[in-house]
């Protein structure tokens, strides 16, 4: 008669636990990376019957037992997520940065290409009034604009280059926490397993915290048998059992493109993820660029300043050289008094009448071969920097492509994903139904147990 | 596929976020006007399409100096017409001093006509457009006279040219050395002979009369050479300006087929693009559905 009563409150306890489990579930629902939880039931081992004379009444069943609490989670979803979060972070950091860098030559027609035709244009105006100080003067002036486009897209460039570092040093900081977050909850959970319980919510919150590793440093996962996880960047350990291991962000020296190293020996890393992105981006494409304007700034220096030595001035001496500087970043146009307007060398004869030779500093704009590239190709001053232009807008619009992609990508598999782990408040609500009824039939068992008792104890031979 | 609450969502905010970028895209165009904003929005058509405006600014500069060069060309052809026209006087006077019935006080009326004949040809030959000389070359002046009365070219050789297409430049001034005449041999310049045909008429010299008539003949065939040289350059000069002109055309036309908008396109796209994004909000709203919660008590 008793074991009925420790039936049912078995079966009271294990739906109790259900229903437990169903609220945690719904009440979690919205939850990012939260995995829905589920009661294992099972029945109880029976004892076996006592004996009857030479018969056995048969195995007494012993009621219901929870098992265990489990994790509804898809490892294969998981790492399908992963590595999509890691592309996709990778894709957006280069995304948004060379969408930045696109805006260094300003618009398409109005933009430094324009500033370049307006320079041309000038030595034409001269070339018809050589001797009118205004038109040496806009001459002087549209250098001067065409030189501080150039410099003003290597300053944008560094402004870039140094945004993105910060980005990087930013994200360095999340991830030394992140990883130890992980390898103190890889001892947490160590040490909950021991101990035979089942560290559900702990293991969610390991999982989103290698979730948000693996957009920011496209870091790879190993876990062992006790349930330990390793966390790597490239071959080496970020995270290995309760140990983390920091990163440190820097900058090189002199350009600024940001770098991160190991803070334990200093070796560089290579991530993947985010900050693989934004190192990608100005290690690889932004110098590129910037060497290509560079090419355009020698190019036009060397080209003006050569036409000029070749004609005379107003005063009729050889023309002194027009532009000064190294690179991009440095070219302006010499200032008084060793160039003035006066010694812009309009004159093929020497008389000051003469505007020829302004004709063939006008036809500078048509010379070829003006700009060498690192790649040997030639161009001319106008097609080099439309050449920068078409580079840029080609890198970001194809980064642009690959950040679309991965986010679709990356959406359905955090679908999938969600799919597998997430919570259906439909059936939570079947569950709650279900065990709510189960309850009702368990109490119900106990108070008929308990009405026979009263009959046993209360009724009989009175 | 298992559904649950959060891949409702998912799927709800990538319809929203997908369909209303696309109806900032196509707003961008409309209200720009342009399909090509950004370098990024065709990498290859952007290239072209600067390539293409930096072309308008090129020909916008040789149309400018052709312009100047129609200034200059016309101006000496009116120039030289004038000096035409009193060549043709001149000569008549040199017939009229020949006849031997014409007395003396007639011809030095006449030679007093051709000195100031001359006097007008010598500020027509140091004629200014601006502040040059429009037969001196690079010079300031063209025709001179020293105080011991002989005529001399004080402008140079230097051709005034302007660019009036690519790499095609040309020379918009004739110099007067070529033009008076002052390549002749010495004393039979224009001004020289018109000097000499003064002084003959006042000592009443047919026979030296007869020769000024030749060499003045010479000279007149020189300034109408300088006419035919001037009508062929306006003659180019002009058609460059068309051809500039249709070229120009030509590429605005290019320029704006390649990076405008076909608005009747575009509003199409956008109006596209809004019934997208307003079926993805009817859809959100709607995915919003009631639960199994709502219908137990």
């Amino acid at each position: 008669m008793f074991s009925t009563l420790n039936i049912g409150s078995s079966a009271l306890f294990a739906t109790q636990r259900a229903v437990e489990a169903a609220s945690q579930n719904i009440a979690n629902a919205t939850v990012d990376g939260y995995s829905r939880q589920t009661v294992k039931i099972a029945t109880a081992t029976p004892t076996p019957g006592s004996a009857i004379g030479d018969r056995s009444d048969g195995m007494r069943g012993n009621g219901v037992v929870v098992l265990s609490v489990d994790r509804m989670r898809d490892q294969l979803a998981d790492s399908a997520y992963r590595s999509e979060a890691a592309a996709d972070g990778y894709a957006g950091a280069r995304a948004t940065t060379l969408d930045r860098a696109q805006g260094i030559l300003g618009s398409v027609t109005d933009g430094a290409t324009s500033k370049l035709d307006a320079f041309w244009s000038s030595f034409d105006a001269l070339s018809n009034t050589p001797t009118d100080a205004a038109a040496r003067d806009a001459v002087l002036n549209a250098g001067e604009e065409v030189a501080r486009t150039l410099r003003d897209a290597t300053t944008q460039l560094d402004q870039i280059t140094s945004d993105a570092a910060s980005e990087v040093s930013t994200d360095v900081a999340s991830i030394n926490n992140l990883a130890s977050q992980v390898a103190n909850l890889n001892q947490t959970i160590l040490d909950a397993t021991a101990s035979g319980q089942s560290p559900n919510d702990l293991l969610d919150a390991r999982d989103r915290a290698i979730d948000q590793l693996t957009t920011l440093a496209g870091v790879t996962v190993h876990q062992d048998s006790k349930g330990i996880v390793d966390v790597y960047i490239g071959t080496q350990n970020l995270v290995r059992g309760n140990q983390s291991f920091g990163l440190t962000a820097g900058t090189t020296p002199g350009t600024g493109v940001p770098t991160v190293s190991w803070s334990g020996d200093g070796t560089s890393v290579a991530p993947g993820g985010e900050i693989g992105g934004y190192l990608a981006v100005t290690t690889v494409d932004l110098p590129n660029l910037r060497s290509m304007l560079d090419n355009v700034a020698v190019g036009l220096r060397d080209a003006v300043n050569t036409t000029q030595a070749a004609g005379k001035d107003l005063s009729g001496t050889a023309g002194a050289p027009f532009f000064t500087g190294n690179d991009a970043a440095t070219i302006a146009v010499i200032r008084p008094p060793d160039l003035t307007g006066a010694k812009i060398a309009a004159s093929e004869s020497g008389a000051a009448n003469d505007g020829n030779h302004a004709i063939a500093l006008a036809d500078l704009r048509s010379k070829t071969d003006a700009v060498t590239f690192a790649d040997g190709t030639k161009a001319s001053v106008g097609d080099a920097l439309r050449a920068v232009g078409g580079k840029l807008g080609a890198l970001a619009a194809g980064a642009d492509a690959t950040h679309s992609a991965t986010n679709t990508s990356l959406a359905s598999a955090d679908k999938s994903r969600e799919s597998a782990n997430g919570v259906s408040v439909d059936e939570e609500m079947v569950d709650l139904v279900k065990y709510q009824h189960a309850y009702s039939a368990a109490a119900k068992v106990i108070s008929t147990a308990d009405a026979m008792l009263d009959t046993l104890i209360n009724h009989l031979g009175a | 596929m298992r559904v649950t609450s959060t891949t409702t969502y998912i799927s709800m905010r990538e319809g929203l976020t997908a369909s209303l970028a696309q109806v900032a895209d196509t707003q961008e165009q409309m209200s720009s006007g342009k399909r090509i904003n950004k370098w990024s929005d065709a990498p290859t058509d952007a290239v072209t399409a600067s390539r293409f405006s930096s072309q308008e600014a090129d020909w916008a500069a040789y149309q400018h100096s052709a312009d100047d060069a129609n200034r200059w060309l016309n101006t000496a052809d009116g120039a030289l017409q004038s000096v035409s026209t009193v060549l043709q006087r001149v000569r008549t006077i040199a017939t009229n001093g020949i006849n031997a019935s014409l007395g003396q006080a007639s011809r030095d009326a006449l030679a007093d006509e051709v000195v100031s004949l001359r006097d007008h040809l010598k500020d027509v030959a140091n004629t200014k457009i601006g502040d040059r000389g429009l037969f001196s070359g690079f010079g300031d002046t063209a025709v001179t006279q020293a105080a011991d009365g002989t005529w001399s070219y004080t402008g140079d050789s230097g051709q005034v040219k302007r660019q009036i297409g690519p790499s095609m430049t040309v020379a918009v001034n004739l110099p007067g050395s070529e033009v008076f005449g002052f390549n002749a041999p010495a004393g039979q310049d224009l001004f020289s002979t018109l000097d000499k045909l003064a002084a003959d008429l006042r000592s009443g010299d047919t026979t030296a009369l007869t020769a000024d008539q030749g060499v003045l003949d010479a000279r007149t065939k020189d300034v109408g050479n300088s006419l035919g040289k001037l009508g062929a350059l306006e003659n180019r000069v002009s058609t460059q300006q068309d051809l500039a002109a249709s070229t120009v055309d030509v590429i605005k036309q290019q320029r704006s087929d390649l990076s405008d908008i076909d608005i009747a396109d575009a509003t199409l796209k956008m109006q596209m693009a809004q019934t997208g994004y307003q079926a993805a909000l009817a859809a959100a709203a709607k995915s919003n559905l009631p639960s199994l919660a709502d219908y137990l008590s």
